[in-house]
């Protein structure tokens, strides 16, 4: 039992994933809305962790697991980047043996458990009636099984990726292409300086969005992205040719983490798994720069190109919201606030070609988001296709259909 | 009078600023400026029975065409790492391959005789030289060979001995405390032990300086090896006391292991494939159970605009170096010393390296800096 109460009933929210700009503003929509329509609000802190993490007893310290929160709480943290509830990438739905916490370990021994029961206890505990998590498909799909155990549940789409099933568009998302740009930007001059091939890296997992929406934008001459498989000498003839052309004698690919060489796999660096069963990716720009300077003589007179490798990594993500990731996220949140009141649930809040709608939230298990090459990438030139733009929604490539 | 410039080595913002007003000033005197592209490669790819060789590696320079560059980083006139004294094969022009046939071994070649006779062509009366140790360093072995010599210093490690600052430091620095900042969203959300790289292998001072600006927790430096143990429980123990449960250490690439302690510290992997930051990342999450953020601040920190300090301190030694020509001092660098604009000898360059006053301004112990008695220091501290 926690201790507030309220006629109407007690909302809890969380923010599981990484972090992005956008998550603040968005607990601050949803409790500035709820409390001023009578709900009382409920911050649980680092994701899963502290509804996962809380101890069952009026005299235990939980202040690690949540926090009340007020509008003088939200108001000052919603102008910031990242989110004041803290995130992290623990699963309920299965935690290893060494992370279970101390006072559970008696009860789950398994090497990996299933804490389900142990959430769903501590939301009673707490008094939670609706529960909105914010977060990227991993996230979700522990909101997904809440539902299917009969929790009211509307869950908010956040991740840079923008690889969440069911919406055009994922909080952080814009802030990250904002990002990306302004940094390519910045290096241009280092690039031009030294008439180099200028390589960015950028995070994306699975998904080429994070590539493809800033080159599309002008912040690089070519892309590579994981759902497509270049050809390392096609790769180093486009962008030899790029620089030639170019009067400042420089060119700039953007490549997805996840992105592959013909015949090649998927670049494992570590071979280490977050607690999703996720590989970590990274270093393909630094391979591909090294190929480039291999491949360049042929298309350069004999001469190697060198180049400048950028991994952007958090600081795609670092920072403060852009225009849109403050927009969306109090769309959402209010969009979250309308179904609670109609006392709808087992809704995902999101946009769809280009406007505000909601989704069962189960599509987020159901079905991978990743960039239709056919329809948006040039197979020909690395890089989307820029032609038939009437029509299509904000963020053009990124609608399920 | 027919002035020479060329910039060299790694681009820094406020070289631009510093070739406008140099442009500017010596066209207002009344004399001609011509710029030299891509370094010390300009000169070495310049055939001077080529008139479009000439053309193609310089540019002369006037008030339009450089009206606006003082707005952006980088160098117009583009840069080289490469070092006249020291040419590979692949880099000997195609023009000089005949001529030198005599001389180019396997290895490297020198072709400063070709050099002198390209400056004899261009009709330079004299040649400012921007760039870093590496670039001034030839300018000197140019002023041995009777070539009036103007040297700029610039580099954002600054470490060109015989001057107390070089153009491009500040903004790095300003760079890096803007990223670091912009880490801490991602760092506090996740609880994190973040490790952020610097670029700077000989020298500490631009890490040294962030993480004292930046309120880094710690800072690695490269002329204090450190012991990855000692790093981590000073770290868990700065992350138990931030209210927002993170930690923050700052590395040069250059930071040393201190040898005999890694075979004792267990977990450790040394790995000469990946830079130290991302090394000691991993021995942080797997040795201290926390999680970690990586990032390598590399080229962002050179890039973008100037700050106002870089403007000002390219602005005045443009100034400084037009003063220096006019009054036939040559073979100077200009300078900065206690405060106080000057200039030197351009020999200076070569005698010596520039050192980081270890003793007065860090902490080996506690791995940070320590900064103390500001009285009478000047403006960068020493």
């Amino acid at each position: 039992m926690a201790n507030v109460s309220s006629k109407k009933g007690v909302i809890g929210i969380l923010t599981g994933g990484g972090d992005v700009p956008g998550l603040n503003p968005a607990i601050r929509a949803v409790t500035i809305r709820a409390l001023r329509e009578g709900y009382q609000v409920i911050g649980l802190r680092r994701g899963w962790a502290g509804l996962v993490d809380l101890i069952r007893d009026p005299k235990a310290d939980n202040s690690s697991c949540y926090q009340i929160l007020t509008e003088e709480v939200v108001n000052k943290a919603g102008r910031t980047g990242g989110t004041f509830l803290h995130s992290s990438r623990t699963n309920p739905k299965s935690v290893k043996k060494n992370s279970i916490p101390e006072h559970l370990k008696d009860k789950y021994s398994d090497e990996v458990n299933d804490l389900i029961p142990e959430v769903l206890e501590n939301l009673a505990y707490l008094g939670i009636d609706y529960l909105i998590p914010i977060g990227g498909d991993d996230t979700l799909s522990v909101g997904v099984r809440l539902y299917q155990e009969g929790f009211k549940v509307v869950a908010i789409p956040k991740t840079m990726d923008n690889d969440v099933p069911g919406t055009d568009y994922c909080i952080g998302f814009s802030t990250c292409i904002t990002r990306t740009i302004q940094l390519s930007n910045n290096l241009r001059t280092s690039a031009g300086s030294h008439e180099r091939f200028l390589v960015l890296e950028v995070f994306g997992r699975y998904a080429g969005f994070t590539a493809m929406l800033p080159t599309m934008a002008g912040a690089a001459n070519r892309c590579v992205i994981p759902e497509y498989k270049f050809d390392m000498e096609h790769l180093t003839e486009l962008l030899t040719y790029d620089r030639n052309n170019n009067p400042s004698k420089y060119s700039v690919l953007l490549a997805s983490e996840g992105a592959m060489f013909k015949g090649g796999e998927m670049v494992f660096e570590k071979t280490t798994t977050d607690a999703f069963g996720h590989a970590k990716l990274g270093g393909i720009g630094d391979l591909i720069s090294e190929e480039l300077k291999k491949h360049s003589p042929k298309f350069n007179n004999g001469r190697t190109i060198n180049t400048i490798t950028q991994k952007l990594s958090y600081l795609t993500r670092g920072g403060d919201p852009d225009a849109i990731d403050s927009i969306v996220p109090m769309a959402y949140g209010n969009l979250a606030l309308d179904l609670i009141m109609k006392d709808i649930h087992g809704r995902l809040v999101c946009l769809r070609n280009g406007r505000y709608d909601n989704v069962p939230v189960d599509v987020v298990t159901s079905s991978k988001k990743n960039v239709n090459i056919d329809k948006y990438y040039n197979h020909d030139r690395l890089r989307p296709h820029y032609h038939t733009f009437a029509m299509k929604p904000l963020f053009i490539m990124t609608s399920d259909n | 009078m027919r002035i020479g410039v060329l910039t060299g080595g790694g681009d820094v913002p406020g070289v631009n600023p510093c070739i406008r007003t140099l442009a500017y000033r010596a066209i207002d005197e009344g004399f001609e400026v011509l710029g030299i592209r891509r370094g010390w490669e300009g000169l070495l790819f310049t055939n001077p029975d080529d008139p479009i060789s000439i053309k193609e590696n310089s540019l002369v320079l006037d008030k339009i065409n450089t009206r606006a560059i003082d707005r952006t980083g980088g160098t117009i006139l583009h840069t080289s790492r490469i070092n006249p004294e020291n040419v590979s094969v692949e880099n000997i022009p195609e023009f000089l391959i005949s001529n030198f046939s005599n001389v180019i071994q396997n290895e490297s070649t020198d072709l400063t005789q070709h050099i002198l006779k390209v400056l004899e062509r261009l009709r330079l009366d004299v040649l400012v030289v921007i760039g870093g140790d590496d670039t001034l360093v030839y300018a000197d072995r140019l002023h041995n060979e009777n070539i009036p010599i103007i040297a700029i210093p610039k580099t954002m490690d600054n470490d060109v001995y015989g001057t107390d600052y070089t153009i491009g430091f500040s903004t790095a620095i300003t760079r890096s405390v803007e990223l670091i900042h912009q880490l801490r969203t991602s760092s506090g959300s996740h609880e994190r032990i973040s490790v952020i790289e610097q670029f700077g292998r000989k020298i500490g001072e631009v890490c040294l300086v962030t993480a004292y600006l930046a309120s880094a927790d710690r800072c690695i430096i490269p002329e204090i090896p450190f012991e990855p143990g000692r790093l981590l429980s000073l770290l868990l123990d700065d992350r138990r006391k931030n209210p927002s449960k993170y930690a923050m250490v700052l590395m040069s690439e250059g930071a040393q292991y201190f040898e005999p302690s890694i075979s004792e510290t267990p977990g450790f992997n040394e790995d000469q494939g990946l830079p130290v930051g991302r090394l000691t990342a991993e021995f942080i999450k797997t040795e201290g159970k926390v999680s970690t953020l990586y990032q390598h601040l590399a080229y962002l920190m050179r890039s973008g605009v100037s700050d106002s300090l870089d403007l000002m301190v390219a602005s005045n030694f443009a100034n400084l170096a037009v003063e220096l020509i006019q009054s036939k001092n040559l073979g100077r660098m200009v300078s900065l010393k206690d405060g106080h604009y000057t200039h030197v000898p351009v020999t200076i360059i070569a005698e010596n390296r520039k050192k980081l006053d270890v003793a007065n301004f860090y902490n080996p112990e506690e791995y940070c800096p320590n900064i103390k008695s500001i009285m009478d220091m000047p403006l960068f501290l020493y």
